[in-house]
């Protein structure tokens, strides 16, 4: 709205004042509004048609969907109020109200129907100015429009932005999630290794031996006996039982004193062989006939690298089967489940850096819950890391579960210098550790972690200094039932 | 088992020592059944080694001081008995014996050229005209051995060789005979070389003592006109039967090894003294000053010049100079008692030509110095050889003097066994060769070895004698 | 002769079991013990004290139930009969702290990171065997076939620890 606009319509009104004074016949009503009074009502019909002549008036429209006025035009002196819904006969568009104090004139409908139609002048008059002030307006729409359009596109950016922001805060938490999963897998994946690795080697030298033995065995002349002392020493390999180094050193010196000429590396092979089948051989270790002995040592040994494959490769088939159990942890899937048979399977993973600690397990019988079973195996599996790191090696930690009344209590407690009762409230904070950096593997995510999935499911986690020291952590969790 | 060996050496020893004195042994004095007994005891000890066989020389010099000696605790009675004792200085004195000392200059030498590699160094220059050929390189190793265990001690020179060789048989196919000829080569060049010089090997020194004590002074260089023939020969046969027996499979065999001259100044003072010794040692006959005072240039000269300082001088081989003081000691003993002319009286010898006795001799000390110490073969074997000489009883034509020299050398040429020598030992000790492939060429270079030097005694070294 | 004993202490029959099958080649020479903790490496220990033999080397697993075997080499290392005896870490998982007590306190030699290799093995034991044998100032010659025969004759030779008899 600008001034030279305001100039003119002042001069409309001067115009009109004018025409006035020339047509006694039309008789404007002067009226006075106060300041906030309304006008018009938006839908109501219109008969008139009002000409401000002092102060400001607010057009307003009322939202559809907030029940708000929303503030449309601002009209001043010379603006004409009710003109459209003058003109084409339909309920009032938008609500006038008064802003200042208002004078203006009222124009009756018929009166000034009847003018228009008479008084050419007036006509040519009144058209103009209906003109000048419905242009007016249309300039103001459009500058309304392109602010309007510009500052939805601004609005739009920074929905965009951000919507990008959260995107990025939600990947980041995820991320750091992951790491933190990553790091206790790599830890889990270490020991797993260690504790593969050696009925491994176990399985290796086993096969190595078989194929050592078993080539220059099969060239051995059939004509002997039918391989009937070979087949005995064979099922005593396998048969054999697993002696203790103590138990080893024994019997090598007892074999040792009984058969002074044989070489220390020969009484090493032998020692394992129970004295029923070393009766067996007994004039094979008197004669001197190497060749006869190393046979028979062979097919004695082909047995016992039997008896390790075998117990070697139980050993890790039953690790296989924790494992899988364990890996549940990305299905993430409600189920009914015994909350001990995911900590079970958490202990087997673990076992190796348990190796170092007293373990004592208290599962008393709880009823099954529905829960995520691969979310509880990381809580148990961070919490029991926890206790590992917190305890001097040799030391004791405690597992326990029971069940108080509808709450399933699983408690983790280990035999280190406990938490300290300042930090205790901080313990479940992200980025909470008192492991030294160099020695930490995790974010220190974990106990925030843990008391996020034990939320989820309905359930609390505390830490507490247990009696005789060491930190216990206590998660309490509802039974589901569906 | 061992600790029976020990406990039995040791009671048998003890139990010689005693016996002799309440046994009426005709024709021996008190003197000689006193001497009787230590020389039984030693004897004993040396075999059986209850005790190391140093120590064994020790403990006779001990006992001569104590039961022979003119401070001893016998010596009124045993003049009572018409023997007149000797000094207990002359005992003590055998430690400070002219063969003792050029044996002292020998080892300050030898300790130098290890100190400054003057042996490494050497060995390479030595080996380079052989070439690449296993044959050749084969015969270098023995020549290059052979000439440094002539001024050092066989032993050391082994072990040097042995670090020389080792990384390049361990590269040789592991069939490869030729890995036997290399491990062989080296001791046996070793036990050859060592007969070269007077200050060679240990057995030299009894032999070179006794011919003083005769009054036969032998030069430097007189003694290796002698041997170095004698060794030429015997490093060419035994070359040609190590070849024989196990013929090298590759075709090639290069010996690389670094060897940094060292040109630091004491390093070179070092050289020159050396230079200067061997050069005076070698030509003796020229200027007349005895092998044995030139000795004790390098013994004074090194550490003076600071090539040697206390720690080299504490690690010299001590006990092997008590070694030969003591073989030097029992010979005094076994002359002066008379119990070297009584035991050879035990045997009528006028049946035996001087030819079969030196045969006898020869192969008594060759079979002797197989299972036992050559050192102490020698020395238990010369002092017979001097009563024998000495008391007539063997006839005119008898010549004591390269009976000696026979002795001396023909314990060198004992190499059967791993327990012969030292440098065997070692060789043994890494593996590549087995006790059959010692024995084998032991057994052929020793008996060619025992004819040539018979053939030396029968016609060459009679122009020395 | 004073035997010279080689002690494996580890935990699992297995590994004691290929340690042993790896260095076999040697135990003729070198009398192979095992021992499956650290108590009954101690047991071992006094016993081969009582015969008057030597210990020439232990190969010590790290994590045991009981005694760790930093522990125990510590523990041997102050010993006066075995100050000489040369300790090896065989682990798969001696954390830093652990490694650098060893070190220092147990004068560890050597660390061999499980899983290990048979042949690397031999040629460790066989270079700390021969570091025995010089360091205890012992003849060689016996053992220069199944150790590190050019190092021993180096150290003869050097050191003049043989000489003309």
């Amino acid at each position: 709205m600008n001034k030279s606009t305001d100039n003119d319509e002042l001069a409309q009104v001067q115009k009109i004042g004018n025409l006035m004074a020339r047509f006694k016949d039309l008789q404007p009503e002067t009226m006075r509004f106060k300041a906030g009074s309304t006008i018009l009502i938006e839908g109501d019909a219109n008969e008139c048609v009002y000409v401000i002549v002092s102060g400001t008036v607010d057009m307003l429209k009322q939202s559809k969907e907030t029940a708000h006025n929303m503030q449309i035009d601002t009209f001043g002196a010379g603006d004409l109020i009710g003109l459209t819904s003058f003109w084409t006969k339909q309920p009032s568009f938008l609500a006038s109200k008064a802003q200042t104090a208002v004078t203006c004139l009222r124009f009756n409908a018929s009166d000034f129907e009847k003018l228009v139609n008479t008084d050419a002048v007036f006509r040519e008059a009144i058209h103009q100015l209906f003109i000048s002030n419905l242009s007016g307006r249309y300039r103001r729409m459009i500058s309304l429009n392109v602010k309007v359009a510009e500052l939805s596109e601004k609005l739009e950016n920074e929905h965009q932005q951000l919507k990008e922001a959260m995107t990025e805060l939600k990947q980041t938490r995820n991320r750091l999630v992951h790491q933190e999963k990553l790091a206790t897998l790599g830890q889990l994946i270490a020991g797993i290794a260690h504790e593969i690795n050696n009925p491994c080697a176990a399985l290796m030298q086993g096969v190595d031996r078989l194929s050592n033995s078993l080539p220059t065995l099969l060239s051995i002349d059939a004509t002997s006996d039918n391989f009937e002392l070979e087949a005995q020493l064979l099922q005593a390999g396998i048969d054999c039982p697993y002696w203790s180094a103590e138990e080893i050193r024994r019997r090598m010196d007892d074999i040792g004193k009984q058969y002074p000429e044989l070489k220390r590396s020969l009484v090493r092979r032998i020692s394992p062989i129970t004295s029923e089948a070393l009766a067996l051989i007994e004039s094979e270790l008197r004669s001197k006939n190497p060749d006869r002995l190393q046979q028979l040592l062979d097919c004695f040994e082909i047995g016992t690298a039997l008896r390790s494959t075998r117990i070697a490769s139980s050993r890790i088939q039953a690790l296989v089967v924790s494992l899988k159990n364990y890996g549940k942890q990305d299905q993430e899937e409600w189920q009914l489940l015994d909350l001990r048979d995911g900590l079970r399977d958490t202990l087997t993973v673990l076992s190796n850096q348990l190796k170092q600690y007293t373990l004592d397990l208290k599962l008393n019988p709880i009823e099954p819950t529905y829960c995520i079973g691969g979310e509880m195996n990381q809580v148990w599996t961070n919490l029991i890391i926890n206790a590992c790191q917190a305890t001097p090696c040799g030391g004791q930690i405690h597992i326990s579960t029971e069940q108080d009344n509808r709450e399933l209590v699983i408690t983790v407690t280990d035999s280190g210098t406990g938490i300290k009762e300042a930090l205790i409230e901080k313990i479940f904070e992200a980025n909470f550790t008192t492991k030294k950096t160099k020695s930490s593997f995790g974010l220190g995510l974990g106990l925030a972690i843990s008391k996020e999935i034990i939320e989820k499911h309905g359930g609390s986690i505390a830490a507490t200094n247990a009696p005789l020291g060491g930190a216990r952590f206590t998660v309490r969790i509802p039974v589901e039932k569906a | 088992m061992k600790l029976d060996k020990k406990v039995i050496g040791s009671v048998l020893g003890i139990a010689a020592l005693i016996l002799p004195q309440f046994l009426a042994l005709e024709g021996l004095e008190p003197a000689g059944q006193l001497a009787l007994g230590i020389f039984l005891m030693a004897a004993i000890f040396w075999i059986c080694e209850p005790i190391p066989i140093f120590a064994t020389s020790l403990l006779i010099i001990l006992l001569q001081v104590f039961l022979l000696s003119d401070k001893g605790l016998f010596a009124a009675s045993l003049v009572e008995s018409g023997y007149i004792p000797q000094s207990y200085k002359d005992f003590y004195e055998t430690m400070a014996s002219p063969i003792i000392i050029l044996f002292l200059g020998g080892f300050s030498l030898a300790s130098a050229a290890v100190k400054f590699g003057i042996d490494r160094t050497l060995t390479r220059f030595l080996l380079k005209p052989f070439g690449t050929n296993p044959k050749y390189v084969c015969l270098g190793l023995m020549v290059s051995t052979a000439t440094l265990s002539a001024f050092m001690s066989n032993t050391a020179t082994t072990a040097m060789m042995i670090t020389v060789v080792l990384p390049i048989i361990a590269a040789l196919d592991k069939n490869d005979p030729f890995k036997r000829v290399v491990a062989l080569s080296i001791p046996i060049g070793a036990n050859i070389g060592g007969i070269a010089t007077p200050i060679g090997t240990p057995p030299n020194a009894i032999a070179l003592a006794a011919l003083r004590e005769q009054g036969v002074d032998i030069a430097f260089s007189t003694w290796m006109m002698l041997a170095v023939p004698l060794v030429v020969v015997m490093l060419i046969i035994a070359w040609r039967i190590l070849l024989f027996l196990f013929p090298p499979a590759t075709d090639k065999f290069e010996i690389n090894f670094d060897t940094k001259i060292n040109k630091s100044p004491v390093a070179i003072l070092a050289y020159v003294v050396f230079a200067v010794t061997v050069l005076l040692w070698v030509t003796e006959k020229l200027h007349g000053i005895s092998s044995t005072v030139v000795a004790f240039i390098p013994i004074a000269a090194l550490p003076a010049l600071s090539v040697l300082d206390q720690k080299d001088i504490r690690g010299f081989s001590w006990e092997v100079l008590w070694l030969v003081a003591g073989g030097i000691s029992l010979g005094l003993s076994l002359k002066h008692t008379g119990l070297a002319g009584w035991i050879i009286d035990l045997v009528n010898w006028s049946s035996l030509s001087s030819l079969a006795l030196l045969i006898a001799f020869g192969l008594v000390a060759f079979a002797v110095a197989n299972l036992i110490s050559n050192t102490v073969s020698a020395t238990i074997l010369v002092p017979l050889a001097v009563g024998l000489g000495v008391s007539g009883a063997a006839g005119a034509d008898f010549n004591m003097g390269i009976s000696i020299v026979t002795i001396g050398i023909v314990v060198s040429l004992s190499m059967i066994l791993p327990i012969s020598t030292p440098p065997n030992a070692i060789a043994m000790g890494t593996g590549v060769i087995e006790t059959k492939d010692m024995a084998k060429s032991g057994i052929i270079i020793g008996l060619i070895g025992f004819v040539i030097t018979l053939a030396c005694s029968l016609l060459y070294w009679p122009l020395f004698f | 002769m004073k035997k010279i004993y080689i002690l494996c202490v580890d935990d699992e029959p297995e590994v004691l079991d290929a340690v042993q099958r790896n260095i076999a080649d040697i135990e003729d020479t070198f009398p192979i013990i095992t021992a499956e903790s650290a108590d009954d490496a101690r047991k071992v220990i006094e016993q081969i004290k009582s015969e008057g033999n030597d210990l020439g080397l232990i190969l010590c697993d790290h994590v045991m139930p009981g005694d760790h075997g930093v522990d125990l080499l510590i523990e041997i290392g102050n010993q006066p009969e075995f100050t000489q005896t040369r300790k090896v870490l065989l682990t798969g998982q001696a954390g830093l702290d652990a490694t650098v007590k060893a070190v220092n306190k147990g004068q560890l030699n050597h660390y061999i990171a499980k899983p290990w290799g048979a042949e690397e093995l031999m040629q460790i034991v066989k270079d700390q065997l021969t570091e025995y044998i010089i360091k205890t100032n012992q003849n060689p010659i016996p053992y220069m076939a199944m150790l590190d025969a050019a190092k021993l004759s180096e150290y003869i030779y050097k050191n003049g620890i043989l000489s003309d008899e």
